[in-house]
């Protein structure tokens, strides 16, 4: 693995990757997310397609961490 | 399987004389989904249809009988026996059934009598008790014309003797009685009329609760006497309650499979009845329009014609768009149709990715949590769940988290987890694949298989495209998207010039095919791939997890005595955790790497159900 292996400013660019990727994702989430559960208690109907539209900024995280592996990977 | 059951639409038409031979024929074969008429606003002879007279009549019987099982708390069904459409009898089960009200509101009534009479006394009982501790006789609350008294309860923390002295400065013509009741003391004071409101001034500064013997003028005696005769009226009353609830109980007992029955009965006859509203009808014909499976149609055809003299008109036309859809599943597959449902039913003439979703998504479950002791534990468990719930949507549910347990174990023997460790009771597990060491290798599978799984979903794309619009819109539309990777792939293996001109294509291609829209979008395709790595991340995370179970409770164990209970604590725990981590996290993601990366690429939905008439489940 990589570990032992990293300079640490290597290894701080990784964390910045995930980490500010995974702010993001959680700011985009926290408005669906509001938004689909007050859509939900109106017509329970839409629960799936509020999920999806929640889970959608996910993908944002899932960059970061592939950055985050290319980093330490190099 | 790939496909909806066909449809063909139906026009069925006659006199209204032989209206209710064919609605009942529908009715008994359950293929036809009727298509609801809306009446045009401009010139029409057709106007909705009007349910049969008997429709109403039952209505109101059904309320009847609706509210008499719930009165009588009826839940059992001892199998509804089917009764013919037509029963001669009718007029007596409605005298039935308004004999049976009549009895029941009877006992109602008693049944609210005796609870007011119940609560009445508790009430009485209430004041009487607490006086009843003083131990004197009732007559003594009555009307002097020297004296005042005072009733009621001091709270507790008022010292006895400090009140004494106090009252003994206001005046000497004072007696006091006191007792507790309830942990609070209770007092009744005599006094002497004049010095009564100085008195009662010092009872409320010392937070007095007077209590209100008005409405106990009636009892006479020792207050022991009353309290007794209370009681036993009381008990009196609670038996009487018991009489009459059990004979309710009786009448349930008894008229259960009258209720069941005929409820079913109605509720059929009433469905019947009222199916005109459904159809148009003008004065003297009807015309009924649906959707009928076109392997039924032939037979249903001929058995109509002769129910009715062939004096029916019936055409058919082949369903091209708009038709309801039935999914056409084997058994197996059947319950991943929940899936598909919960995001929307496919349209008719579109591929019903039911058996792709059975393929893909208990493989990617099983690729994120992978570990054969949470597979096998929790395929033991829904499956003894399974055995127990009677609901089909729930079934529907078990079945595929089952097959998604048994992907789990699989992939636990892959990865060589048991429960985090990698070996079971001694036995060391070798892994084909160990995920903590070589998380690249993981990530690589992962996005391989997104690669594999966007590309399905455009060659599906493609075919419904082609379907719908033409091979050159399905090309355009959705093949440029596959050209377009493999430019990229060959950008990327370091062959500039064509990797380039093929993705300038691909882009021109999609442009034509999506418009510009479709140019912004490019990007998009990376992204669907790349939403492939939570499979790795997801997967790590959960192996992660169990993994630092493990040690927590090792490092229990090796610290002896106490730290074994503390140990198997947590390992129980968090195992738990992990496995109810390790179920939501990942269908929750399988699923979205379906309906979003999967579904986008090629599924419209948003198709009717087939719900014919007269189908029971």
């Amino acid at each position: 693995m990589v570990k032992n292996m990293v300079e640490p400013i290597t290894a701080i660019a990784a964390a910045l990757a995930i980490g500010i990727s995974a702010i993001a994702a959680a700011i985009a989430e926290k408005e669906i997310g509001t938004a689909a559960v007050g859509a939900i208690a109106e017509n329970e109907d839409l629960f799936v397609k509020g999920l999806i539209m929640t889970v959608l900024p996910e993908t944002i995280v899932l960059f970061g961490f592939v950055i985050a592996y290319m980093i330490l990977g190099a | 399987m790939l496909k909806p059951k066909k449809m063909c639409k139906v026009t069925v038409a006659g006199p209204r004389s032989i209206r209710d031979t064919a609605v009942s024929f529908f009715y008994g074969k359950g293929i036809l989904h009727i298509d609801d008429y809306t009446k045009p606003d401009n010139g029409t002879v057709l106007d909705i249809g009007t349910p049969t007279e008997r429709a109403s009549e039952l209505s109101e019987d059904l309320i009847k009988l609706r509210s008499i099982k719930k009165h009588l708390n009826v839940v059992k069904n001892n199998g509804g026996k089917v009764v013919s459409i037509d029963r001669p009898n009718q007029e007596e089960i409605s005298a039935q059934i308004d004999q049976i009200d009549a009895q029941i509101v009877d006992s109602i009534d008693k049944i609210r009598a005796v609870n007011d009479s119940l609560s009445l006394l508790k009430a009485k009982e209430d004041i009487v008790a607490p006086i009843s501790t003083l131990g004197l006789d009732w007559k003594v609350f009555t009307q002097y014309d020297s004296l005042s008294y005072m009733v009621g309860y001091l709270p507790k923390n008022v010292d006895l003797s400090r009140f004494k002295k106090e009252l003994s400065s206001i005046t000497d013509n004072v007696e006091m009685f006191h007792g507790e009741y309830m942990s609070r003391q209770v007092i009744a004071l005599f006094v002497i009329k004049d010095k009564a409101d100085e008195t009662s001034a010092l009872f409320s500064n010392n937070s007095f609760t007077p209590i209100n013997l008005k409405c106990l003028e009636e009892f006479e005696g020792k207050s022991d006497n009353i309290l007794k005769t209370i009681k036993d009226e009381y008990d009196h009353l609670t038996d009487e309650k018991k009489r009459l609830k059990s004979e309710m109980d009786a009448l349930g007992e008894k008229y259960s499979s009258f209720i069941i029955d005929n409820e079913a009965d109605f509720s059929r006859d009433i469905e019947v009845g009222e199916v005109p509203l459904r159809f148009a009808e003008s004065t003297n014909a009807f015309v009924i329009e649906g959707w009928v499976p076109q392997d039924d149609f032939t037979e249903m055809e001929s058995e109509l014609r002769k129910k009715t003299d062939g004096k029916i008109y019936i055409r058919s036309r082949k369903a091209v768009e708009g038709a309801p859809v039935e999914l056409k599943n084997p058994k197996g597959i059947k319950p991943f149709e929940f899936l598909i449902d919960l995001y929307s039913r496919p349209s008719y003439g579109e591929i019903d990715p039911t058996f792709f979703m059975f393929l893909t998504f208990p493989l990617f479950f099983g690729f994120m949590l992978g570990d054969l002791g949470y597979g096998l534990l929790t395929f033991a468990l829904f499956f003894i769940i399974r055995t127990k719930v009677k609901v089909a949507e729930i079934k529907s549910v078990l079945s595929v988290l089952m097959f998604a347990s048994f992907m789990t174990a699989v992939f636990g023997i892959v990865f060589g987890e048991f429960f985090g460790a990698e070996h079971i009771f001694g036995y060391h597990m070798t892994p084909i694949l160990h995920r903590l060491h070589h998380p690249i290798t993981l990530l690589n599978l992962a996005i391989g298989m997104g690669v594999a799984h966007v590309n399905m979903g455009l060659m599906i794309g493609f075919y419904n495209m082609k379907k719908a619009h033409g091979l050159k819109a399905a090309i355009l539309e959705k093949a440029s998207w596959m050209s377009l990777q493999v430019g990229g792939v060959l950008l990327a293996l370091g062959n500039m010039t064509l990797g380039a001109a093929i993705m300038l294509v691909s882009a021109i291609m999609i442009t034509l095919g999506e418009g510009l829209k479709g140019l912004f979008e490019l990007p998009s395709i990376v992204a669907n791939i790349l939403s492939y790595s939570r499979l790795m991340a997801v997967g790590l995370a959960s192996a992660i997890l169990a993994l630092v179970v493990n040690e927590m409770a090792g490092m229990a164990f090796s610290a002896g005595g106490i730290g074994l209970i503390v140990g198997t604590i947590i390992l129980l725990a968090g195992h738990s955790i992990a496995i109810f981590l390790g179920f939501l996290s990942p269908f929750i993601h399988s699923m979205r790497l379906h309906y979003v990366e999967f579904f986008m690429k090629f599924y419209t939905g948003g198709g009717q159900k087939y719900m014919p008439f007269g189908r029971r489940d």
